[in-house]
């Protein structure tokens, strides 16, 4: 409990303020405090330090596998970073390969720039995949 | 600060027994990439200095340092696959 409930809760059993003046210092003091210190700060979010994969079998699944990988942050922004040395006629290749496997990017498009700010965005987001026979989690951490 | 991983520790378990347990030192292999790296610099150099019009040179000097920051990055990485027979772990430390 804060200093400053425990002191409304002190002059409301002492009888100094009424029932409703407690309640309304109460709700003043309750949205104040729902903002995190950080925001309150106006600090950044930190990056996340490391994408997760984690595969679980399902009910119905057969094979009873379990997946989970960690894979560090750091390494997608090299593994970028290098991608973006690949001459222009090789990267064009490549695309036509993975169109061929149904997987449209433009490699050209990714740049370390873009992956910080995706980044940022991707500390909350989880992908939650249920098939039935897999259950598939995606998140940051 | 990068720091690159020391070992890769590779862990085979079969029917609850362990099958393979290979420890790698694997900063030996980056030493041994920094001194082919550093043996072949001039014939790097070289190359680059050729191929600089055709705009590769550029590409040529800067493939080294970001692979070195690509195997700087393993650190952290660990797959785990489980199933009721058998378990494979890799990971980097």
């Amino acid at each position: 409990m804060s200093e400053d409930r425990r002191r409304i809760l002190d002059m409301l059993a002492q009888g100094k303020i009424t029932v409703e003046e407690a309640d309304k210092l109460l709700a003043a003091i309750s949205d104040s405090e729902g903002v995190p210190e950080s925001q309150k700060a106006g600090e950044k979010k930190a990056f996340p330090k490391y994408l997760r994969v984690v595969v679980e079998p399902g009910p119905e699944s057969v094979k009873k596998e379990k997946v989970n990988i960690r894979v560090p942050f750091q390494l997608l922004r090299a593994g970028i970073k290098l991608a973006s040395l690949i001459p222009g006629d090789a990267q064009a290749r490549i695309e036509t390969h993975l169109k061929e496997k149904g997987i449209e990017m433009d490699l050209s498009n990714i740049k370390s720039d873009n992956l910080e700010e995706l980044l940022i965005h991707l500390n909350d987001l989880t992908v939650d995949v249920d098939s039935g026979e897999e259950k598939v989690r995606i998140f940051c951490e | 600060m990068m720091r690159p991983p020391l070992v890769m520790k590779l862990h085979i378990i079969e029917n609850g027994k362990t099958k393979i347990r290979f420890w790698f030192p694997v900063f030996i292999v980056w030493l041994l990439l920094l001194v082919l790296a550093i043996l072949f610099m001039p014939l790097i150099l070289v190359t680059a200095l050729i191929l600089w019009p055709q705009s590769l040179g550029k590409r040529i000097l800067l493939i080294g340092p970001a692979f070195f920051e690509l195997i700087g990055s393993i650190r952290g990485l660990n797959i785990l696959i489980q199933s009721p027979e058998s378990q494979v772990c890799l990971y980097f430390r």
